[in-house]
């Protein structure tokens, strides 16, 4: 009896999504039990899946288990198509012409010690190409199940890991030491675990490998444009979205605290991660601080955008007249240099139009004001004085 | 004319009579010659083409 399983692990990865996922396990284990280990008729088993769970928790006492993984040499072509298979494929369909586009966007997976091509992806182009040779490339590895679990650890990332991954999208490279086992359960509780299952997922590849402490150590790096984009147009995102409910948090206690330092780092922080320079006209940085603002349960925030309204450019007030009010008031500046000066000038415009005796008038008594200016994506922050009584 | 690609094919008697393919069969063999009882090979999800591609698949 020769036995195939492909994909073991997709019932494994559901299960975990919905919530059975103790009980998939035992399923699994039990079946695999009776069918690879205890039965006499098996003279041969091929099982394929791409995380590996540990071996406690699935494949217990499967002593007979040989694991071949992306860190073995001798198995790299099972893996994806050598680079001597790419061009024999593209030069029968006559589109040879376009082989270094093909290399720039699907090779780049090191399988032990040998660079392959991702299979799936090359077909998909050579389709495309084979009925328009000028077919741009693009990322054909998009909403597999695994993005899932990559989008739930992102969320749960912090500044370093974005720092990280960041690196890497500028080509650089990422040493971190290999754990192959993973389960899902204890993803997201080692720091080296996203890494690892990045790897293990093939959104990072290896540039070299070495050994010390008695731990293998792997230098990542992305393997492809493709991957690339993946990165660029997913990860980031979720990314993004993630640092900002942190930071909105942090803001507000700067803010309430009259933390104009604080204010300015976290402020200098998220535009380095939101903007790119051609944003950096005024109604942007409007938008962008209202829009980090608004995220909060606790205040209510009002933008005034036109000029003359004789109102500051936004107000942060508590629902309650008798809790707290913010004035803010944003300049752009011409220079760098100018920061200061124009952050200045916006306190002293909130003193000379009275913006915080407008807040007064509707009941506010606790009334604190704050002089924002930005430089692209440099920003400085002034606390000024407040109104009291 | 080429054989057209098999995207979303996955019979295999289909696939080696009408597709286009690349033959790695010998590499069953190395695996059958190395007398492993159970291969687990842990691959790469990006090439599954599960999920991946479905607007070619009828």
């Amino acid at each position: 009896m020769v036995i195939l399983i492909d994909e073991y692990d997709v019932p494994l990865e559901n299960a975990y999504f919905r919530g059975f996922y103790g009980q998939m396990v035992d399923f699994i284990r039990s079946l695999f039990e009776s069918v690879l280990k205890t039965n006499v008729y098996l003279q041969f088993a091929v099982i394929t899946g791409c995380l590996r769970i540990s071996k406690e928790s699935i494949f217990t006492g499967l002593n007979h288990l040989k694991i071949i993984s992306v860190l073995d040499r001798q198995y790299s072509e099972y893996f994806g198509f050598t680079e001597q298979e790419v061009q024999r494929m593209m030069a029968d369909y006559g589109v040879e012409s376009r082989f270094t586009v093909m290399k720039e966007w699907y090779d780049g997976y090191m399988f032990g010690d040998r660079e392959v091509y991702n299979p799936w992806s090359v077909i998909n182009y050579l389709y495309d190409l084979r009925t328009n040779i000028d077919a741009f490339p693009r990322p054909y590895w998009v909403n597999t199940s695994s993005n899932d679990i990559i989008k739930d650890m992102v969320y749960k990332a912090d500044r370093e890991t974005k720092g990280h991954i960041e690196t890497l999208l500028e080509g650089g490279t990422l040493e971190v030491p290999v754990h192959e086992e993973i389960t899902y359960e204890d993803m997201h509780s080692r720091g080296g675990n996203l890494w690892n299952f990045l790897y293990f997922t093939g959104y990072l590849t290896k540039k070299s490998e070495s050994f010390r402490n008695s731990s293998i150590f792997l230098q990542l790096r992305i393997p492809n444009v493709e991957v690339k984009t993946i990165y660029q147009n997913t990860i980031m995102g979720w990314l993004r979205q993630t640092i900002e409910k942190q930071d909105f948090r942090d803001l507000y206690h700067a803010m309430e605290e009259g933390d104009a330092e604080k204010m300015q780092d976290i402020l200098g922080g998220l535009l380095f991660s939101t903007i790119s320079f051609y944003d950096s006209v005024e109604s942007f940085y409007h938008g962008f601080l209202a829009g980090i603002l608004s995220q909060s349960q606790d205040y209510l925030v009002k933008s005034n955008r036109e000029s003359g309204s004789g109102r500051s450019d936004l107000m942060v007030k508590s629902p309650s007249l008798r809790g707290r009010s913010f004035i803010l008031e944003l300049k752009i500046s011409e220079h760098i240099d100018n920061l200061g000066k124009d952050a200045d000038r916006a306190l002293e415009q909130i003193y000379e139009k009275k913006y915080r005796e407008k807040l007064r008038a509707e009941g506010y008594r606790k009334i604190d004001c704050y002089g924002i200016s930005f430089y692209r994506k440099d920003c400085e922050v002034r606390f000024g004085k407040r109104l009291e009584g | 004319m080429r054989k057209p690609l098999p995207i979303g094919v996955d019979n295999f008697k289909k696939v080696i009579k009408e597709y286009y393919y690349n033959d790695k069969s010998m590499l069953l063999k190395e695996l059958l010659d190395l007398k492993g009882e159970v291969n687990l090979f842990m691959s790469v999800p990006g090439y599954r083409e599960k999920g991946g591609y479905t607007d070619r698949r009828v």
